[in-house]
C-alpha cells in the first residue's frame, strides 16, 4: 500500500538528511507503529506519506513514496485527500469547522461528494466512531478523547485506505486513551484501513501493532515484527523489560503474555518487597484546608484537604478535565480559591510576586517552552539568574546537571522536548524554590528523555524538594512518586502510598503491577533490584 | 430554520423602524423582537450577542440626548431648565454651548435616539437568532473562499485570548511583571509566534483534506465568468450613478444597475456551478421561512399606509404621540414568528453538562 523506494530527505538549512535511504513497504490492511528518539525524523517519515513533506516544510528529497501507486512527486497533499486521512497530535490545529457533524462533511465536500453520499458517510462513521451522541456538539466543548476520535473520523468520510496517526493519545489520559486506541483497532479489523501510527507511549500500543518501523538517527530505518524489533531494542515497554529481567522467552509484548509467567516470577519474589521509598520528612510544607473553587457555575475543586511534607513526590492523578490543573494554578496563586485556605510553608500563594513567588514555589508548566523567553540557552540562563537573584552561572550549571551535551547558543525552540522540559526545570531551579510542580511532564518526551527525567525528579526529592507532578503517565507516577492523589470531578478520592494506590487501580496501573498482581510490584527497576538481591 | 429568514425577518421589522419616530411603535418594535429571541435562540456562544447590543443600544440613546443637552435648538416652547451658555468664537455659526434647555428638543433626540437603538436591537436579533456560519453555508459558491476566512477568524480570536492569558501566566511564574506596556510587549510576540505556527498547521491540515482540489477548469468557462462579473459590476456603477443624478435621466439608471445586478448573479451563479465542491446538508427554504418573513411583512405595509402625523409625532409644540390601532397591530403580527419558526435545536450544551458528558463514555469505555 505505501511504499518508500530510496527515499532521502534533508531538510533546508541542515547539513545532514534527517532520513537516508529509506526503503520501506507497508502492505495493505496492516497497522505499523513507529517509534524513535525525538528528533529522529518519526515526524517526516509521516510527513512524507501525503507529501506534506516537502511540500509545506521546504527541503530536498530523492527517491519517491508511493501510496496506492500514487507518487507524491506527481500529485500535491491535497490531491492525497481520498487515499491518506492525517490526524496530529493536537487536532484543535487541524480543526476547519466548528460543530462535530459539518466538520465530518468538510473533507467530503471538498472533494465535490453528492449530498445524498455525505449524509450516509456521516451517519456510518458516527456510529463507527462511536460520537453519535455528539453530532451537534461544538468542537470548543468536546474532551480530548472525543476530540480525537471526531479527527479520525473527519477524515475517514473521504473514505481513506491510508491513516497517519501522529501521537494520537499522548495528551490523553489512560482510559481516553483506550477509547481511541479501541477505534483504530476496529478501523483496521472491519474496514481494512492501514493505518500508520507514531507514539512515544509504547505500553498503549505495541499490542495492537503488526509492524514496528524503527526510526533512528544514527542506523538504517527497518521495519519489522514486534517481537523481533523489541527483543534487542533499547525503546521498550515496561513489560518487555520486565521479560528481559526476568529471563522469559519468548519475549511477551503484552500483559496478557506476561500473565503467563506471573506466576512463576511471583513465587521468586515471594520472599522480596517492593523498596520503599520515603524520603525522611522534617516538616509539613503545604497545608491545604477546605479548598473550594468555582468556575463560573462549574465546582472545579471541592473540599481539598492536604498535607504534603518536604521530600514528598506527589503524583496527582486523574481524567482530563478533573482539576489536577487547576490545583497546580491554586497552589501557585494563578487563581485564588473561591473558600479554604492554601499555605506554602507558612505563606499565602495569591500573596507572593516577583521574587518571592518563586523562592516559594516554582512550576513548569503543560508547555514548557512558555516558561522561556529568550533566544539562546545561554541568555535564557542569564535572565533567569537576574531573575531570581542567583549567582551568575548557577541556571546554566543546573541546566547541564539535568541533560548532556546542549550548544549554549541552540535557540530554545530547536531543543528536543526532553532538553525544553530540562532547560525550563533549571529556570525553576535557579530560584531554589522548597516546592516544584510539574503538569504533565512527559508530553512528547521519548523513553530515554522520560528515564533522564525520573533520574532528576528522584535526586531533587532526595534534597528534600517537595514536588508535585499532574500526571496521566501511569508508568511515570509508578517510577518516581512515593504518594498517589487521584482527583475525580474536583475531589479527592484517594490519597496514598503509591504501591497501594497504583497497584490497586484498574484505570491507573502500570504494566508491571498488571502482570504480578495481586502483589505490589510497581517497576522494572524494584523487580531487578530484588532478583538481583537474591542471586 | 434558514438563517437567512432571520436576517430577513428582523430587516424588516428595521425597515418599519427606520420609518418612524413615534416612541410606541419603537418600543413595540424592541419588545417584539425580545420576546422571540428570548425564546426562539439557541444555546450556542453566538445567541448572547444581543446583550451587547442592548447596551450599545443604550448608549446611542444617552449620547444623542447628551450632545442635544450641550448644543441645544433655540425653538421649542416648553422650558425645561436653563444651562450656564458658554460663548463661542465668531466661527461657529449657529453652535452653541449650553442655554435653555427646551423639553421639546429633549423630546425629539429621545425619540430619534430610540429610533437608531431599535434598528440596532433588530441587527443584534438576527444574530442571535441565526447562526453566523449557517448563514455562510449560504452565501453563493464563488464566495466560498471568503466566508471560510470569516470562519477561520472566528475561531481564531478566542484562541488568541487563550495564548495571551498562558503567556501571561508563564510570565508571572517567572516572577515578572504581568502589568504595563513592557510586559505587554512581551506577550505579544510570543502570541503572535503562535498564531502563525497554527495558521500553518491549519493550512497543512486543510490542504491534506483536499481544499482547493478542484475539477479541472477549461479557460474558456472561467474567462466568460470574469467577463459577466466585470460587465455586471461596471452596470452596477453606472446604474448608482445615475440614480445619484450625474445622468439627466434617471430611468437609465435604474435600468442599468438592474442589468448590473443580474449580470453579477449570473456570473456567481455561473462560477458555483462550475466549482467542484458541494454543500452538506444546505438549508433549504420550506413554508416555516416564508410564514416567518410574512408575519414581518404585514407590519411593513401598514406603515406604508399609516399618516405621517402617528409615523413622526410633532414635537413643537408637544403633544402625546398619536396612536394607529391598525399599524401597532401590524407591528404585532411578527410576534407570530414564535409558533411559526420550528424549536431551536441544543447545538451547544453548557461546560458543566460537559462533565457528565464525559463521565457517561467513561463508563462505556469501561
Amino acid at each position: 500500500m505505501i511504499k518508500f523506494e530510496n527515499v532521502t530527505f534533508k531538510y533546508s538549512g541542515s547539513n545532514f538528511p534527517i532520513l537516508e535511504n529509506v526503503n520501506l513497504t507497508i502492505p495493505a490492511g496492516e497497522l505499523a507503529l513507529v517509534v524513535g528518539k525525538t528528533g529522529s525524523g518519526k515526524s517526516t517519515l509521516l510527513g512524507l506519506i501525503n507529501g506534506l513533506v516537502p511540500s509545506f516544510t521546504g527541503g530536498d528529497l530523492t527517491g519517491d513514496v508511493t501510496v496506492n501507486g500514487r507518487s507524491i512527486k506527481d500529485f500535491p497533499p491535497r490531491d492525497f485527500a481520498d487515499l491518506v486521512g492525517v490526524v496530529r497530535q493536537d487536532p484543535r490545529a487541524s480543526f476547519v469547522t466548528d460543530l462535530v457533524e459539518d466538520e465530518l462533511a468538510y473533507g467530503m465536500e471538498q472533494l465535490g461528494i453528492s449530498q445524498s453520499t455525505m449524509r450516509r458517510r456521516v451517519e456510518e462513521v458516527l456510529d463507527l466512531l462511536g460520537l453519535a451522541e455528539l453530532r451537534n456538539r461544538s468542537l470548543a466543548t468536546l474532551s480530548g478523547g472525543q476530540r480525537q476520535r471526531v479527527a479520525i473520523a473527519s477524515v475517514l468520510t473521504t473514505n481513506p485506505k491510508v491513516l497517519v496517526l501522529d501521537e494520537p493519545t499522548s495528551a490523553l489520559d489512560p482510559s481516553a486513551a483506550e477509547e481511541v486506541l479501541a477505534a483504530i483497532q476496529r478501523l483496521v479489523h472491519d474496514l481494512g484501513l492501514t493505518v500508520v501510527l507514531a507514539e512515544h507511549r509504547l505500553e498503549r500500543v505495541v499490542q495492537y501493532a503488526d509492524r514496528v518501523i524503527v526510526v533512528d538517527r544514527d542506523a538504517e530505518v527497518y521495519a519489522d515484527r514486534p517481537s523481533q524489533v523489541f527483543a534487542n531494542s533499547l525503546l521498550a515497554p515496561p513489560v518487555v523489560e520486565l521479560g528481559r529481567a526476568a529471563g522469559w522467552s519468548p519475549l511477551p509484548l503484552t500483559v496478557r503474555d506476561a500473565r503467563k509467567f506471573a506466576d512463576e516470577l511471583r513465587n521468586r519474589l515471594e520472599k522480596s518487597k517492593p523498596r520503599i521509598r520515603i524520603n525522611t520528612p522534617t516538616k509539613t510544607l503545604v497545608n491545604v484546608e477546605d479548598l473550594n473553587f468555582n468556575y463560573g457555575n462549574i465546582r472545579a475543586l471541592r473540599h481539598i484537604d492536604l498535607s504534603i511534607s518536604d521530600g514528598e513526590i506527589v503524583a496527582l492523578m486523574g481524567r482530563n478535565g478533573s482539576g489536577k490543573s487547576t490545583l497546580l494554578s491554586q497552589l501557585v496563586g494563578l487563581l485564588a480559591p473561591t473558600t479554604g485556605s492554601i499555605l506554602i510553608d507558612g505563606k499565602i500563594p495569591t500573596t507572593l510576586k516577583g521574587k518571592s513567588l518563586i523562592e516559594s514555589v516554582g512550576l513548569v508548566p503543560q508547555e514548557p517552552t512558555d516558561l522561556l523567553i529568550s533566544d539562546s540557552v545561554i541568555n535564557e540562563c542569564i535572565a533567569s539568574d537576574s531573575d531570581s537573584g542567583a549567582v551568575p552561572g548557577t541556571t546554566l550549571s543546573i541546566f547541564e546537571q539535568l541533560t548532556t551535551d546542549v550548544a549554549e547558543d541552540s535557540h530554545p525552540r530547536d531543543l528536543s522536548e526532553g532538553e525544553k522540559l530540562s532547560l525550563a526545570l533549571a529556570v525553576v531551579l535557579a530560584a531554589k524554590p522548597p516546592l516544584i510542580l510539574l503538569d504533565e511532564p512527559t508530553r512528547g518526551l521519548d523513553y530515554a528523555a522520560k528515564r533522564q527525567l525520573v533520574i532528576n525528579l528522584q535526586k531533587l526529592g532526595k534534597k528534600n524538594h517537595t514536588i508535585i507532578l499532574a500526571t496521566h503517565d501511569v508508568e511515570l507516577a509508578a517510577e518516581v512518586a512515593t504518594r498517589v492523589i487521584l482527583l475525580a470531578d474536583g475531589e479527592i478520592v484517594t490519597d496514598g502510598p503509591v504501591n497501594d494506590v497504583l497497584s490497586s487501580s484498574p484505570m491507573f496501573s502500570p504494566q508491571v503491577s498488571k502482570v504480578l498482581a495481586p502483589a505490589h510490584w510497581l517497576t522494572v527497576s524494584d523487580v531487578t533490584y530484588a532478583l538481583e538481591d537474591l542471586t | 430554520m434558514h438563517s437567512g429568514a432571520w436576517w430577513l425577518w428582523a430587516i424588516f421589522l428595521a425597515a418599519m423602524a427606520a420609518g418612524t419616530t413615534n416612541p410606541v411603535l419603537l418600543i413595540s418594535i424592541i419588545s417584539v423582537v425580545l420576546i422571540v429571541v428570548r425564546f426562539r435562540k439557541s444555546d450556542a456562544p453566538w445567541s448572547r450577542s444581543i446583550k451587547g447590543y442592548l447596551i450599545a443600544a443604550g448608549l446611542v440613546i444617552a449620547i444623542r440626548m447628551f450632545l442635544v443637552i450641550i448644543t441645544p435648538d433655540i425653538f421649542g416652547d416648553t422650558l425645561l431648565f436653563t444651562l450656564p451658555q458658554i460663548n463661542l468664537p465668531s466661527f461657529f455659526v449657529g453652535v452653541k454651548l449650553g442655554g435653555e434647555i427646551k423639553a421639546n428638543t429633549v423630546i425629539y433626540a429621545f425619540q430619534e435616539g430610540l429610533r437608531l437603538a431599535t434598528i440596532l436591537v433588530c441587527i443584534g436579533g438576527a444574530q442571535s437568532l441565526a447562526s453566523p456560519t449557517r448563514l455562510l453555508k449560504s452565501i453563493p459558491a464563488a464566495l466560498y473562499e471568503v466566508g471560510l476566512s470569516i470562519v477561520v477568524a472566528l475561531t481564531f480570536a478566542p484562541q488568541l485570548a487563550f495564548d495571551a492569558k498562558r503567556v501571561r501566566d508563564a510570565q508571572f511564574l517567572r516572577g515578572r511583571k504581568t502589568k504595563g506596556i513592557r510586559a505587554l510587549a512581551k506577550t505579544f510576540i510570543p502570541v503572535l509566534e503562535g498564531a502563525m505556527e497554527r495558521a500553518l498547521l491549519l493550512a497543512s491540515a486543510m490542504d491534506s483534506r483536499g481544499y482547493g482540489r478542484r475539477i479541472h477548469q477549461s479557460e474558456s468557462k472561467r474567462r466568460i465568468t470574469n467577463i459577466l462579473m466585470l460587465l455586471g459590476l461596471l452596470g452596477i456603477l453606472f446604474g448608482l450613478s445615475g440614480l445619484l443624478g450625474v445622468f439627466s435621466q434617471s430611468n437609465i439608471g435604474a435600468l442599468t444597475l438592474l442589468i448590473g445586478i443580474s449580470l453579477s448573479f449570473l456570473a456567481l451563479w455561473f462560477a458555483g456551478k462550475n466549482a467542484s465542491r458541494t454543500n452538506y446538508r444546505p438549508d433549504k427554504w420550506h413554508i416555516p421561512e416564508v410564514l416567518v418573513i410574512t408575519s414581518a411583512l404585514f407590519g411593513l405595509v401598514a406603515m406604508r399606509f399609516t399618516e405621517s402625523i402617528v409615523l413622526n409625532p410633532v414635537t413643537s409644540p408637544l403633544t402625546f404621540p398619536q396612536i394607529n390601532l391598525i399599524t401597532l397591530f401590524s407591528i404585532w403580527v411578527s410576534i407570530l414568528a414564535i409558533p411559526l419558526s420550528p424549536q431551536p435545536p441544543l447545538s451547544n450544551r453548557p461546560v458543566s453538562d460537559l462533565f457528565k458528558a464525559n463521565s457517561h463514555l467513561q463508563r462505556n469505555a469501561a
